[in-house]
């Protein structure tokens, strides 16, 4: 049977990814600022730019990734529904015919 | 009085470092004991912590700014607002996180009590991320009231207060051991200790908080007692269960 969306894409995954991304940008942003405030200003402004874009990224990609993941959980548990095969003939009145053949 | 000064830019590192420590204590104990869950569950379930973390730690940290956020709204500076840095809280975390992976695991049909994992290496994050709030001294809202005790910390206003993260630090390792031994306790125990017990100690510890009390108390200590009133509510619910389970 084939894998639902929902099943294929590991968005579990993708999500602790971009926690640990937000994480470290945090980190980072944090370093820059105390590195500005000490000799090693270049090395402080490459990780304030880095962790700023790591912010803006991870955070709009947290919530696009939750968003996804709710919707096509939701999209998927309907369609599962809907797709159900459906039953010509009850499971009862079945063994009732094998026993009269 | 012990001079610590307040240095906010250590603060993020620190909190990083209490991610980071955290983790590293979930993965050696994960290795160390197994897991009840498989492996897809497990990452379902460190998602909905996680993310349910993010939004209630800064969902109660920009609650605990009220006055702040309504002239900000005012301003039509809100956004500006929810995305500065800063303003998350411990117990917005705790709980959001724990609301989130009940209400996952209910969607998804976990019926495992996946908890006691966390618990030790939420003691060990909060402990590295509260030297961060220390560090920070005034710049943050976690400092305490003036004391004239001989541990009195001066956080350079000149005036002695009670090194609350200090405590906070002592107590967290007291809890951890208790959390992290050897004794074997019922699924979901090791977790519910560790939660009950930090909730109950923020709503003691933070009377030495000079914070705006609503009611005699401030929004974190009641977000303390809400969560304390739903995990007895959840044993009530679990135990009257099991009772059925037993009787029937």
């Amino acid at each position: 049977m084939r894998k639902r969306l929902v099943d294929r894409i590991p968005f579990a995954k993708i999500v602790i990814g971009l926690a640990a991304v937000f994480i470290v940008s945090l980190g980072s942003c944090g370093l820059s600022l105390v590195l500005n405030s000490g000799s090693a200003r270049a090395i402080g402004a490459t990780l304030s730019i880095g962790g700023l874009i790591g912010l803006l990224v991870s955070v709009v990609g947290l919530v696009v990734t939750c968003l996804g993941w709710a919707i096509l959980s939701i999209v998927g548990a309907f369609g599962e529904k809907v797709s159900q095969p459906q039953k010509l003939f009850d499971e009862k009145d079945d063994t009732k015919l094998d026993k009269q053949d | 009085m012990i001079p610590i000064g307040s240095h906010p830019v250590w603060h993020p590192v620190m909190e990083t470092l209490a991610y980071v420590s955290g983790f590293a204590v979930y993965r050696w104990q994960r290795a160390r004991q197994g897991d009840i869950v498989d492996e897809p569950q497990r990452w379902t379930v460190l998602a909905a912590a996680a993310v349910g973390a993010l939004v209630g730690s800064r969902a109660l940290g920009v609650a605990e700014h009220w006055p702040t956020v309504q002239q900000a709204w005012q301003a039509g500076r809100i956004w500006e607002l929810l995305l500065s840095p800063g303003g998350k809280t411990i117990v917005g975390g705790l709980l959001g996180g724990w609301l989130a992976v009940e209400l996952v695991k209910k969607l998804s049909g976990i019926k495992r009590r996946t908890g006691d994992l966390f618990a030790l290496p939420l003691c060990v994050g909060i402990a590295v991320g509260r030297v961060g709030c220390l560090l920070a001294g005034l710049a943050d809202d976690t400092y305490g009231k003036p004391t004239a005790l001989p541990w009195a910390i001066n956080l350079g206003d000149g005036i002695g207060r009670h090194p609350v993260q200090v405590y906070e630090i002592l107590f967290l390792i007291v809890l951890g051991m208790l959390v992290g031994s050897p004794v074997k306790l019922p699924e979901g125990a090791r977790f519910r200790i560790f939660l009950a017990g930090y909730l109950a100690w923020r709503v003691a510890i933070d009377f030495l908080k000079p914070q705006p009390l609503i009611g005699g108390m401030n929004l974190i200590q009641w977000s303390c007692v809400a969560g304390i009133l739903l995990l007895v509510l959840d044993e009530v619910r679990l135990g009257k269960g099991m009772h059925e389970k037993a009787v029937g």
